[in-house]
């Protein structure tokens, strides 16, 4: 096997570099082996080449002054870093860099929890804290907080707020719930954004914009630099929560209950993200394909119809909860029952008569912030496990639901895929995940997958939707798409990288940012 | 004297054939590794799983749905036992999950296969070492409808050195239908190689 290198850099020149780096860091947390340590920091589900994204060696410091000093050498060398959190996004790449040759820079050993303060709601972590981590310790110290974490939940706070992630209580927009970064900067300059900016600050996780621009969504997706803190909001237990799931009978009732939880959002009737989940990722959680269809393609309508009979789940499958004293979850529910109740079919489940079916358990944890791994059993739905997510936004509008689904459902069937897909309603928006599983051993499916998906984008950029993040192999795709006004934005996005990272060391590339002299090149 | 790779290469064929009762010289080897830790994790739903972790005595555990509940245990073990071996029959996911969270304390994967059995059609897919994915691919095929069986006995012979994986497929008819995709595996840390 050829060592990857970074583009442009001799062995020699990386040899030499990763020598410096060992002297910061220690040998044993510098890996280079390609076949056993960078095994594991290669995309294991692209959809084009195992090569495409394997990095030449990771890295893992423990303190900001190693990640200052191996920014100084990369730097000196123009070796390109790739920075990870957790690194367990693996819809979207995994820890994989986005070009093969990058030195992936691992924080996993950056894990302390550095403050909780359970008057106030906040927690101050590291990169390397995943949500297990913090759930274990706010359990331990009997701390009445809960987090909010992603599903499945191996992942961390940092690496998800900062890649727009999402979660499923009331606190589930992340980087709204996030207050105050600690950032090293290209040049090794370590920023605090914020109110911790000014001398003696005890209001850095309390409020989130000081004076001057409020600018720690610049850091977020790691183009400008690397956040060595962050504090997160955290929500108090309540005093009760109720949740409930609403099984829907037709594909058309997707249009109908997304109409109707729109008012119910924005009123706070209903506290968190409502989730509107479709049959096959419901039944992925207990059965796999092959136990109701053994034939090519999609599954078709009567094998669909039998299992949700056989699993008792609707073609929609709608989960929400609401929480707070027993008198308002009362008038509450009172509310959604009638709302939803006006639906042809919608049959309401509870705790009580739901409990031990797998989709119920899960999805009840999330929205109580209690980490699983449940989800990830979606990935053996076909086997060999492969998936990438297409993930557009839109309106919380059930024109716009309806549209976006009949749009990829109709594109996986022509390329032979099943349509497994949710609708998550936020604030005002809708994050729809079509989840594109394919078997990761099969050469053939990967680049029928890869095609759909570049298709998928353009289908949905006529329509006028974007993604919010993405896959490494369609970042620049994507970022095309955002082109309003001659590519006002991302001349700005350029113009701030040339400035705060002239060498285009930090991440290049990542979501179609490239620095100058990569520009245009990819 | 025959050298270690070379005795496990002729012992794996031995008890292929031999299934449930080792020979005597493969008891030899499989006393020989008694000293080293061995974590066991295996399906709870599938019937092959099933009967595979009721062949395994040493430290074993039946994996659920949610193979976050598993963390706590497989990190302590890494830690503890950095010369152990963790091996398990399971859905593909589950396996995916323990190879990365393995991985941050030096275990690597060694050896794995896919077993798919679509209809009567049961296909094993090994991923070893050159010397060892033919031999192994053959012994599966060899053990029939006892192939965990076989894979029970035999967990700590399979390859633990990291070396470049090449595949090797075998496949029979089973007596019985069934549809199942599950994968065997196992991890071992890369410094002791």
């Amino acid at each position: 096997m050829t060592k990857p290198l970074p583009q442009g850099i001799s062995l020699g020149q990386f040899n030499a570099a990763i020598a410096e780096i060992k002297q910061v860091v220690g040998k044993d947390y510098v890996f280079l082996d390609d076949i056993t340590e960078l095994r594991s920091y290669r995309d294991a589900y692209n959809t084009t080449n195992d090569a495409d994204f394997a990095p030449s060696a990771a890295v893992a410091p423990k303190t900001v002054e190693q990640i200052q000093k191996i920014l100084a050498i990369v730097n000196d060398y123009k070796i390109p870093i790739w920075t990870i959190s957790t690194g367990k996004n693996f819809a979207y790449g995994g820890p994989a860099p986005r070009k093969a040759g990058y030195v992936v820079l691992d924080l996993k050993l950056m894990n302390k929890i550095i403050e909780v303060n359970e008057k106030h709601g906040y927690a101050i972590v590291e990169p390397g804290v995943s949500y297990y981590d913090l759930y274990n310790f706010l359990q331990e110290k009997g701390i009445k907080l809960w987090i909010d974490c992603a599903a499945p939940a191996w992942g961390g706070f940092v690496g998800n707020t900062s890649d727009h992630g999402a979660g499923y209580t009331p606190y589930g927009d992340h980087l709204l719930m996030q207050c105050g970064m600690q950032v090293v900067l290209a040049d090794g300059t370590v920023v605090e954004t914020g109110m911790d900016t000014s001398a003696n600050s005890k209001t850095g996780a309390l409020y989130k914009y000081g004076q001057g621009a409020a600018i720690d969504g610049l850091f977020t997706q790691s183009n400008f630099g690397v956040i060595t803190r962050m504090g997160i909001w955290l929500m108090p237990e309540p005093p009760g929560f109720t949740p409930f799931m609403i099984t829907l009978e037709n594909e058309r009732d997707l249009e109908t209950v997304t109409d109707l939880t729109l008012p119910l959002r924005l009123n706070q009737v209903i506290h968190n993200a409502p989730m509107t989940v479709d049959l096959l990722w419901e039944a992925a959680m207990s059965v796999s394909k092959r136990q109701y269809y053994t034939g090519t393609g999609p599954m078709p309508e009567s094998n669909r119809q039998k299992m949700a009979k056989d699993l008792d789940l609707g073609i929609w499958n709608y989960y929400a909860a609401v929480y707070g004293p027993a008198p308002m979850m009362k008038n509450n529910m009172e509310i959604i029952r009638d709302t939803f109740s006006t639906i042809p079919g919608a049959k309401f489940h509870f705790d009580k008569t739901r409990k031990g079916d797998p989709g119920w358990d899960y999805r009840v944890k999330l929205m109580q912030g209690i980490p699983n791994m449940t989800e990830f059993s979606l990935l053996n739905w076909v086997g060999g496990g492969g998936h990438i997510n297409f993930s557009p936004i839109s309106a919380a509008d059930g024109k716009a639901s309806m549209t976006q689904y009949q749009m990829i459902r109709k594109r996986a069937h022509e390329y032979n895929f099943d349509y497994i897909g949710e609708f998550l309603i936020g604030w005002r928006d809708q994050h729809h995940i079509f989840m594109l599983m394919f078997d990761r051993m099969n050469a053939e499916e990967k680049k029928r997958a890869h095609e759909l998906f570049a298709v998928l984008v353009d289908d949905a950029a006529a329509l006028g939707y974007g993604e919010y993040r993405t896959h490494l192999s369609f970042m620049d795709q994507i970022a095309n798409s955002y082109s309003w006004n001659d590519n006002a934005l991302w001349d700005t996005h350029h113009a701030l990288k040339d400035e705060l990272d002239p060498n285009g060391i930090l991440s290049p590339g990542k979501m179609g940012i490239w620095p100058k002299h990569l520009r245009g090149k990819s | 004297m025959l050298s270690r790779r070379t005795f496990i290469k002729s012992a794996l064929v031995a008890n292929a054939a031999l299934l449930t009762n080792p020979s005597q010289a493969l008891q030899l080897v499989l006393d020989n590794a008694q000293g080293q830790p061995l974590l066991t994790l295996a399906d709870e739903k599938s019937p092959a799983a099933k009967q595979f972790i009721t062949h395994v005595s040493d430290d074993n555990s039946s994996l659920g749905l949610d193979i976050g509940v598993q963390f706590e245990r497989v990190k302590q073990f890494c830690s503890e036992s950095p010369n152990g071996l963790i091996s398990g029959l399971s859905r593909d996911s589950d396996f995916f999950v323990i190879e990365q969270l393995a991985k941050d304390y030096g275990f690597y994967p060694s050896y794995s296969a896919n077993h798919i059995q679509q209809g009567n059609n049961l296909s094993h897919e090994v991923s070893a070492s050159q010397q060892s994915a033919d031999l192994i691919a053959h012994a599966l095929a060899q053990a029939g409808e006892q192939w965990p069986v076989w894979l029970a006995h035999n967990t700590q012979l399979l390859p633990q050195g990291h070396q470049p994986m090449v595949a090797s497929k075998s496949q029979i008819q089973s007596t019985h239908a069934a549809q199942d995709f599950l994968v065997s595996w196992s991890l071992s840390a890369a410094k002791n190689t």
